[in-house]
């Protein structure tokens, strides 16, 4: 049995998700620690047991949460944990040289070790600054792309390999949509503070618009303004957006391709981030909207579509491709 | 050629940003140090502090670069030498005070700059000496602010940055500076005090030591402003980079 080690240093949900998400399969057959910083990641260890995870897979998946500190304190916390090397692969989300440039120090001593970059889209104008390209180039083995496909910096890296986007659950796995009368907008809400109250805005102006949809607000705290009693914190959130008939979010990776595999619309507000593209993702894969004005037309006239309340469509999973791409890494060895 | 010497007075805690036509005389007494150099007008530097000696050390262009002969106890990023050729970001340490010396680069630009400050400027480039500049030099940050484009009189932070090169900040605000923690931290506080346990010796550039290299090949670190890279650590490449460079990976809580 290997041990993995998966670096998802970030804030917000994306880089735990994506981690968790690769996690949770591989630990049917190896060890894999989680090292994360998010602040949401004390709250989501609770809820592993809460789906479906078997026991094995707890026992071999675990999460190392740093404690929040000085930007020096992470760094130099994060080195001594890749450096002591108890780990047979290592796998980089997003930041090919860590998020606060502390892996460069680290992968000159290294050398013995796999090591992967799970890429998804990251700001060109960063790629350019830090020349990130020349130190992906020189460290990483492989390049994992899930989903993004060729729409990122290094797609045409001679060790990139692409597969379907990586999600939490397989389709088999989720539960069924309950039918209702009513249509239901789900609005996906997340970010900072600033952003928070604008989706507890969004959801009052929601109600007085649509008063015969249901709508939920999809959060891990409850956005100002918003009605408590419409607040639903859960995680995953697969199965909530599954129950939707429009989805209102970000354009976040995890927001864009979970609502592209269940096939709900998302109509999307691009959040400025300092290495996301929400923008460049929403353009393709959303519908980006820029005012609750417009994102609320926009509603109108999907609601006006006939709804289609089937059972999920079969959507494919990257997960698994990955986790074969990742074994190779360190069984050719 | 025209250099720039900048440093904090420890007794007054005002900044001396004086810019330079070598030789420059750096001593404890006006008066005792020498006004000519070779047939040349010498710039003298008065620094006042009992551990600086009367005529302490010289600085003098030879064959194209700027040397430092000391008489007394110099160092020259924290080496201890009797002379030393100078390259630009070098710490000279007279006594208890740290000098910065750059080379002025485009000289004709700035110049075309600083037309407001030309008066002061020419009494520094060496043919009138430089008398009296302690009682002059507290014009001189505004005039140095007015050189960069700033305003005269605005605030420039001194706070010490940067890694194995340290350097002075020289930002006009601490908002959204990674190094002051948008000027919460106090000046003791520095971001690296954690990264000099990783390397043994830090700031020692003897051979044997883990910085020797470093300062050996010194000057060969120049950025390149059109790729934005320094083959350097991380702290050091930031000592080259653009401000809007320095923003990247200085947040754990970024996305």
């Amino acid at each position: 049995m290997a041990t993995w080690l998966i670096y998802a240093l970030g804030g917000g949900w994306g880089h735990l998700n994506r981690a968790i998400a690769l996690g949770r399969q591989a630990a049917t057959h190896h060890q894999v620690r989680i090292l994360t910083n998010s602040p949401y990641a004390h709250w989501v260890e609770t809820q592993l047991p809460q789906i479906d995870f078997s026991p094995s897979v707890l026992q071999n998946l675990s999460l190392q949460i740093l404690p929040l500190a000085s930007v020096a304190e992470t760094r130099h916390q994060v080195q001594a944990i890749v450096q002591a090397q108890n780990y047979d692969c290592l796998i980089v989300d997003t930041f090919p040289r860590g998020l606060g440039g502390e892996l460069v120090d680290c992968f000159p001593l290294l050398s013995s070790i796999p090591k992967v970059l799970i890429h998804r889209d990251i700001d060109p104008a960063y790629v350019q600054a830090k020349q990130v390209g020349k130190f992906v180039a020189h460290y990483y083995d492989t390049l994992v792309i899930p989903g993004e496909g060729d729409d990122v910096p290094f797609a045409y890296f001679p060790q990139a390999v692409q597969t379907l986007p990586w999600l939490m659950l397989n389709a088999q796995a989720l539960p069924s949509v309950s039918p209702t009368e009513q249509p239901t907008i789900v609005v996906v809400a997340a970010g900072n503070q600033e952003e928070m109250a604008f989706w507890g805005q969004l959801m009052a102006r929601l109600l007085t618009n649509f008063p015969a949809v249901t709508c939920r607000c999809l959060a891990y705290t409850c956005p100002p303004h918003c009605p408590p009693h419409l607040w639903v914190q859960e995680w995953p959130g697969m199965p909530v957006l599954n129950q939707a008939d429009v989805v209102i979010g970000g354009a976040g990776y995890n927001t864009v391709f979970e609502c592209q595999a269940l096939g709900k619309p998302l109509i999307s507000f691009a959040w400025p981030r300092q290495y996301d593209r929400q923008q460049h993702r929403g353009q393709r894969w959303a519908k980006l909207v820029e005012t609750p004005q417009v994102a609320i037309d926009t509603v109108k006239s999907l609601l006006q579509t006939p709804r289609d309340q089937r059972e999920s469509q079969n959507y494919g999973n990257g997960i698994g491709d990955a986790i074969s791409i990742i074994e190779t890494q360190y069984s050719q060895r | 050629m025209q250099i720039q010497l900048v440093w904090t007075d420890p007794n007054s805690g005002k900044i001396y940003k004086p810019q330079l036509q070598p030789p420059v005389a750096l001593g404890r007494s006006f008066n005792l140090m020498p006004g000519t150099h070779a047939s040349q007008a010498v710039s003298r530097i008065v620094l006042d502090a009992d551990t600086v000696q009367a005529f302490h050390a010289l600085l003098e262009i030879r064959q194209g670069s700027v040397w430092l002969c000391s008489q007394a106890d110099s160092q020259i990023n924290g080496v201890t030498v009797t002379e030393g050729v100078l390259t630009h970001g070098d710490r000279i340490q007279v006594g208890p005070f740290e000098l910065t010396f750059t080379v002025v680069l485009d000289v004709i630009e700035e110049e075309e700059e600083i037309q407001d400050a030309v008066p002061a400027a020419r009494v520094n480039q060496g043919k009138t000496p430089l008398a009296g500049l302690a009682q002059v030099a507290a014009e001189l940050p505004g005039q140095t602010a007015k050189a960069l484009g700033r305003s005269s009189g605005e605030w420039v932070c001194d706070r010490t940055i940067g890694f194995l090169f340290k350097r002075r900040c020289d930002r006009t605000t601490a908002l959204g500076c990674p190094y002051c923690n948008n000027g919460q931290s106090k000046l003791d506080q520095d971001p690296y005090w954690l990264d000099y346990d990783l390397y043994p010796n830090f700031g020692s550039y003897r051979p044997g030591n883990w910085g020797y290299e470093y300062y050996r090949d010194r000057a060969y670190y120049c950025y390149n402003r059109e790729s934005r890279n320094v083959d350097f650590t991380e702290a050091d490449a930031a000592s080259f980079e653009e401000e809007s460079d320095t923003d990247y990976e200085m947040n754990f809580g970024a996305s």
